[in-house]
């Protein structure tokens, strides 16, 4: 994993191919949701953009235990 | 630091020096345990073994961003610097609480195993001290799963879901025919429990003592409890709770009153054990 600031957020996503659109993260057109609670991703909720694939957690870092439950096998 | 996501990174041909990893000391999860000499006063020299862990993860540097989409294709992921804490409590937990934990993985609603995920990493930051970020995590699993969440907290805190929950589901897996019989029977229990718990009540700043009585007889009041246990965390709520279970007592003598004190990351706890006692009979 790789650590960021909150202000490096967008340049992150930039570089991964995401858009910023009136605040919003899309990717394709559309609008990037959390993978746990589905919020909108705004770059300054952004958590974590898991390795290797395009999903995108939010700030609340419960939402990540949804993460480890399945790909931890906890 | 070795592993499959490392060796992708040299491959890369990142200069080494580029690569600062983030380090904790006295946090969850055990990778080694260090030896350190240290003077107690009365003591002496003496020998601290201390687990000490160093969370797999990167600085996020102008110059490792620079690389983030060669990076992001090595499987690397990319975590907020603030949630780097709470996340790894989470995805490290106790070998034991982990062991645990997994067995209601089948039998309990996903949202709340994964609470339950989520408060073994805060009783893992408070049982290191760490008061801060497991007080931020608690309020985060509490924002996300709401009161069902802050009971999960609570039972698993208070050792119900250790002894009482995990005895309940293993019996009722021994008694079914098959596992998904026990997920339907465990399930509603579960379900049950969270809604009212008659075995304990936790109390908060905003319960009034009178409020904490309400809650306590209400408990005895059902299906032959004989044994309730009240919570306080700090000085104000010891007090609280002293005052509520004093003015009960006062009322209803058939009780025996155990104490037990406890801190909890440094804040004083108490929980006050209640029992009902079968009033004696008079001998002709």
């Amino acid at each position: 994993m790789i650590t960021y600031e909150p202000e490096d957020a967008p340049e992150i996503l930039r570089k991964l191919g995401y858009e910023i659109k009136r605040g919003y993260v899309l990717q394709d057109g559309e609008t990037v949701r959390c993978n746990c609670c589905g919020r909108a991703i705004r770059p300054s909720i952004l958590g974590n953009i898991l390795p290797g694939s395009r999903i995108l957690y939010c700030d609340n870092p419960v939402c990540f235990a949804e993460y480890v439950h399945i790909r931890f096998n906890y | 630091m070795s592993g499959t996501f490392w060796d992708k990174i040299k491959k890369l041909g990142l200069e080494a020096s580029l690569l600062k990893g983030v380090a904790y000391e006295k946090v969850v999860g055990e990778e080694y345990i260090t030896k350190q000499k240290q003077t107690i006063k009365g003591k002496g020299d003496v020998i601290v073994y201390q687990p000490v862990v160093n969370i797999i993860a990167l600085e996020g540097t102008p110059e490792v961003l620079e690389r983030a989409a060669i990076l992001f294709g090595a499987d690397a992921g990319f975590v907020r610097k603030d949630l780097l804490l709470p996340e790894h409590a989470m995805a490290s937990p106790r070998k034991e609480a982990r062991r645990l934990i997994r067995e209601f993985r089948a039998f309990i609603p996903p949202d709340d195993y994964r609470a339950l995920i989520a408060a073994e990493a805060v009783c893992n930051l408070e049982d290191r001290g760490m008061s801060k970020p497991a007080r931020a995590l608690h309020i985060s699993l509490e924002r996300k799963y709401g009161e069902r969440g802050g009971r999960i907290y609570n039972l698993y805190r208070s050792g119900f879901i250790q002894d009482f929950f995990i005895l309940k589901l293993r019996y009722t897996r021994y008694e079914s025919p098959n596992d998904i019989n026990a997920a339907r029977l465990f399930g509603a229990f579960w379900n049950d429990q969270l809604e009212f718990f008659e075995r304990a009540v936790w109390t908060n700043e905003m319960m009034t003592p009178d409020r904490v009585v309400e809650e306590t007889k209400q408990r005895f009041s059902g299906r032959g409890v004989r044994r309730v246990n009240v919570y306080a965390r700090g000085r104000e709520g010891i007090a609280k709770i002293r005052e509520a279970v004093d003015a009960l007592l006062e009322n209803d003598p058939n009780f025996r009153k155990m104490e037990e004190s406890y801190p909890i990351a440094k804040t004083p706890c108490l929980c006050i054990i209640l029992e009902k006692m079968t009033p004696r009979r008079r001998s002709r």
